[in-house]
């Protein structure tokens, strides 16, 4: 009986930390100081949101090539699709806003989250689908396609806003969760024996051949992105951030995981929160 | 008691290959051989534990499916050569997950 | 028992070992082209190299190698697994991980030691 009223109270506790804000774990917030201040330090001339520019904030031409190709992005029409798709309504008659909290340029933000109550961490695309079969309609596809048009959608909508990923203080469960999307950041895989942080954190501007490496930081705040190489494979250049995890996993050789299981979307967790406090820049080009 | 029968024949056919390195025709070594299937298998099980610690490499299962087509035709030394680079890549596979086992930042 | 399944396995490996490089080694390509290429060394991802195109800034340009490493075996150690020199290396370990023959490492060996 005992027990019973220790599990009900707990219950409680987790149930108020959901409703109130909850506060940033200390660990995490002390992980993302000194990520931050690494980039800071490296590239002293770079504002924080610079680095939401990728590859292209580290090379001159690289980034007038890139202005000159937003002035006229290819993938309006997507973006435009998305935006029908978004608010046309389900069988039922339901929308997929109804699924949501906020107005449309604050859901973007919202994601990745965790849910004490499931145990795991929550992507947007996640809820897409959640959103889909809560109303009696079928999953659509991850990573690309109609599911990336609606996500670019929300992300294009949520320009301007800032990335505020908690991982709640005192919920070990989180902390686990970020934990494992970190040393998977962290860890070398596949026959090539690389990290994402050996080319995302270590050799930031360098060339791998003529392509310029990414700092790792800001790499969150543009996906969807619609990518070249992805416009000239099947499908219409958009592609989620899980669809580009597995592309560079396959690239160090190792076996990409299924997206939207517990690895990548950990990751993604991981991923985000080192760049809490930057702007989302909207869906752009990548080559 | 399976499992050790299983590695013993596994080794066994290996050292045996291993002292006659000649990509040549040999009688023993034709499709239906319990060599190349003991290298199918035991390749197949070692990359079943990479996989199980998430550290699977990209081509091992690629390299074990052409093992085994490869020794569906009669005189397939290469095909005991492909089950064995795949056990290898599982090896280091698994060996690349111990050694990542504290990964972190250098920060 | 175990003793000797142990040193069965310790066999096995080695068996491995000596089976591995016949597979690729198959076709013959130059020196160079084990070094440039994209589907072998692919050196120049990160690597500048005296005579090739397009090459990548992660690593140290390849010059004076001889002077650089007076023995050629340390050079050959490094590629064939630059973890042991620092574990937090980008360099992917070639020999180690099978990425190139032991036959293909001594032919990078032997081109960027002329350079």
């Amino acid at each position: 009986m005992k027990k019973n009223i220790t599990i009900i109270a707990l219950a409680a506790l987790l149930g108020s930390s959901v409703a109130i804000a909850a506060q940033q774990s200390a660990q995490v917030q002390a992980d993302i100081d000194a990520f931050q201040n690494h980039f800071k330090a490296k590239f002293p001339e770079m504002d924080l949101d610079d680095f939401s520019k990728g590859p292209y904030s580290m090379n001159e031409d690289k980034l007038m090539q890139f202005e000159n190709i937003m002035e006229m992005p290819p993938f309006e029409d997507s973006l435009d699709k998305g935006e029908q798709l978004w608010n046309t309504a389900f069988k039922n008659g339901k929308t997929y806003s109804s699924c949501f909290n906020g107005p449309v340029e604050k859901i973007r933000t919202q994601f990745p989250r965790w849910n004490a109550e499931a145990g795991k961490v929550e992507n947007l695309e996640a809820m897409i689908n959640k959103c889909r079969t809560d109303n009696g309609e079928k999953k659509i596809g991850w990573k690309k396609g109609k599911m990336a048009f609606i996500s670019a959608y929300l992300t294009t909508a949520a320009t301007g806003e800032e990335i505020n990923v908690i991982v709640p203080e005192g919920d070990e469960k989180a902390l686990a969760a970020y934990n494992k999307g970190k040393k998977f950041f962290y860890s070398k895989r596949g026959q090539l024996n690389l990290s994402c942080a050996n080319c995302h954190i270590d050799s930031v501007g360098k060339k791998i051949r003529g392509d310029i490496l990414s700092p790792a930081l800001g790499q969150i705040t543009h996906f969807p992105v619609w990518r070249g190489k992805w416009m000239r494979k099947k499908g219409n250049g958009f592609g989620t951030i899980q669809r580009r995890y597995g592309g560079c996993n396959k690239q160090v050789r190792a076996k990409p995981f299924k997206v939207h299981k517990d690895e990548y979307t950990n990751l993604e967790f991981f991923h985000t929160v080192m760049s809490n406090g930057m702007e989302i820049s909207g869906t752009e080009y990548r080559q | 008691m399976k499992k050790i029968l299983l590695i013993t024949t596994a080794v066994f056919s290996l050292s045996t290959y291993s002292a006659d390195l000649l990509p040549s025709c040999h009688n023993w070594n034709d499709g239906s051989s319990d060599t190349v299937k003991a290298a199918i298998a035991a390749a197949t099980a070692e990359n079943k534990k990479a996989a199980k610690v998430g550290f699977e490499w990209r081509d091992t299962v690629k390299f074990i499916k052409k093992a085994t087509k490869l020794s569906a035709t009669p005189c397939n030394s290469s095909a005991l050569t492909m089950a064995n680079m795949a056990k290898a890549q599982a090896l280091d596979a698994q060996k690349q997950a111990k050694d990542q086992a504290n990964a972190g930042p250098s920060f | 028992m175990k003793k000797i399944i142990s040193s069965i396995s310790a066999v096995s490996a080695l068996a491995a070992l000596f089976v591995m490089p016949l597979e690729a080694g198959a076709k013959e390509m130059t020196d160079e082209e084990v070094t440039f290429g994209r589907k072998a060394g692919n050196c120049l991802a990160c690597h500048m190299i005296p005579g090739g195109n397009l090459p990548g800034t992660i690593g140290p340009p390849l010059l004076a190698m001889k002077a650089r490493f007076p023995n050629k075996a340390d050079l050959r150690a490094q590629i064939w697994d630059a973890t042991v020199k620092n574990p937090h290396t980008i360099m992917p370990p070639f020999g180690k991980h099978g990425i190139l023959t032991e036959g293909q490492i001594d032919q990078v060996v032997n081109y960027i030691y002329s350079k």
